[in-house]
């Protein structure tokens, strides 16, 4: 059925022909079509699993676009059909922090990872996933380490400025940031924040 | 952290997962089937459901179900300790995950959506990475491999992104959702892979088969538009055809049926459809080629009889 143009090669391209115009339009697959794909997808492809993770990340990357973390947030617990103080209950965490960090008023300085890690479980997350850039570039914001030497800086406080703005705008022009201790921050920030929705995680499991 | 059940298939750790209303075999482990994995094969796991005797399904870390191993590892003597080694990856995910997450991805969660991408990227870029080099190796592999492997993912992107589109009209009953998004992204092979492969096919040594000739069922090569008029008979008469295939395929033996099914996914050539009978099959390509002669002949009895 390879070779040739035979009558059973016509005939199988014949019912490939019909079988691809029967299911090309309509949301309904072929049958047994659980089966074919599991074995296709179980069949060796030579890839490590590094390549995978780097394919799996660059996917998710497309994924979540330009979401801030607020965002994400606040989408999964109105679909969750949860309000505010709900899902401070449920996370154990006061609706003022809930409420802030859907509205990108949050300060992470003031909210522990494991409070964090609490609430996205709460939320029905085993892992950052998506949400993994969002948090990093909030955290990059929020977690600024800014370099030592500058001796003690006075300034005014004004009402509705957030805590972070406040440092920013305090310190810009007189100490530079420094990027490796800030990086170092955060990434110290999610893995903990990964590391108490795994213990949640293993813990529900037991 | 890496863990390996090296049991060999009649242990007590046996995972039961289902797939759309099926129960798959325990014993055969994939990103869909959370069971133990089979002998001999690397498996590691970031965590894994370990089902009692009883079906009390567990979820387990790697070390958690090593040590769960170790305990029972006597039991019946089938799987022991010292069968536990350390292994390559592989992400073995709980089969009903999507399930829960449907009613979110309905609802257009972007977190929901990341979670299944997270879950079942693997499972869907292999079976899409596969039929893609079943076409390209179809046409004498005019890419290389590294730019397939581009490609497929591209496609997963893309079969992903068309399933979160469509999720509304997905219906649970007639597929699992993993399975379901690699056939949306089947939709896509021809514009982007196959597209690529006429390109590179078109610089490539003399002797190619010319593609635009041998591409998918169905496809207009020329690109032309197709009269209004005639494209209104040519849709209701497709109607009528295509009902009629689906009833003959529903009546057909699951062998033959399950055969015609893959060679459609390998399409759109004869030898690479005996190449994913026989992948999925688990035959030689000899057993394929003849049980995809039986069942096309079945097809075309039964299509004469209607």
């Amino acid at each position: 059925m390879t070779t040739g143009p035979s009558g059973e090669d016509s005939e199988l391209e014949m019912t490939l022909k019909q079988m691809e115009t029967a299911y090309a339009a309509g949301d309904v697959p072929p049958p047994d079509l659980d089966e074919v794909v599991t074995h296709l997808s179980k069949s060796p492809s030579g890839l490590t699993p590094d390549e995978f993770g780097q394919r799996r990340r660059r996917t998710l990357e497309q994924l979540s676009g330009n979401l801030q973390f607020g965002e994400l947030v606040r989408k999964r617990r109105e679909v969750m059909g949860l309000d505010v103080d709900e899902l401070a209950a449920r996370a154990k965490v006061r609706p003022t922090t809930v409420d802030e960090l859907e509205q990108g008023d949050a300060d992470l300085h003031m909210i522990d990872a494991v409070i964090l890690g609490n609430l996205l479980y709460s939320l029905g997350l085993d892992g950052l996933g998506i949400a993994e850039r969002p948090l990093r570039e909030l955290a990059e914001k929020h977690l600024t380490i800014y370099r030592a030497g500058a001796g003690q800086v006075f300034g005014r406080t004004r009402k509705a400025v957030r805590p972070h703005t406040r440092r920013r705008d305090l310190l810009g022009g007189i100490v530079e940031p420094d990027h490796d201790a800030t990086r170092r921050a955060v990434e110290t920030y999610l893995t903990e924040v990964r590391e108490r929705l795994s213990e949640l995680v293993s813990s529900q499991s037991r | 952290m890496a863990g390996f059940v090296d049991c060999d298939g009649e242990s007590d750790f046996g995972g039961v997962s289902r797939i759309g209303r099926r129960i798959v075999n325990q014993f055969q482990p994939s990103p869909l089937n959370t069971g133990a994995p089979v002998a001999g094969r690397a498996v590691e796991f970031k965590k894994v459901r370990v089902a009692s005797p009883g079906f009390e399904t567990l979820q387990r870390t790697p070390l958690q179900a090593r040590r769960l191993i170790e305990r029972r590892g006597n039991n019946k003597g089938k799987c022991s300790p010292t069968r536990v080694q350390s292994v390559a990856w592989w992400r073995i995910v709980s089969s009903d995950s999507w399930r829960a997450w449907l009613p979110l991805l309905r609802a257009g969660d972007v977190l929901a959506k990341g979670q299944l991408v997270e879950a079942y990227f693997d499972y869907v870029y292999s079976a899409l990475l596969r039929l893609s080099r079943l076409l390209n190796s179809k046409f004498y592999s005019p890419l290389p491999d590294p730019e397939i492997k581009e490609l497929a993912e591209e496609l997963t992107g893309l079969a992903f992104g068309k399933a979160f589109a469509d999720i509304e009209s997905f219906d649970e009953s007639k597929s699992a959702l993993p399975s379901w998004i690699v056939w949306k992204g089947r939709a896509s092979l021809k514009g982007t892979v196959l597209k690529e492969i006429r390109e590179a096919a078109r610089h490539a040594r003399h002797g190619t088969p010319d593609l635009t000739e041998l591409g998918f069922a169905g496809e207009d090569a020329s690109g032309a538009q197709p009269d209004p008029a005639d494209e209104a008979v040519r849709r209701l008469s497709m109607a009528e055809s295509d009902a009629r295939v689906r009833t003959i395929l529903a009546s057909m033996l699951p062998s033959h049926r399950q055969a015609l099914t893959a060679a459609y996914l390998g399409a759109p050539s004869g030898s690479s459809a005996v190449d994913v009978i026989s992948i999925t099959m688990g035959t030689s390509k000899l057993a394929a080629d003849s049980l995809l002669r039986r069942a096309v002949r079945e097809f075309r009895r039964r299509w004469a009889a209607e």
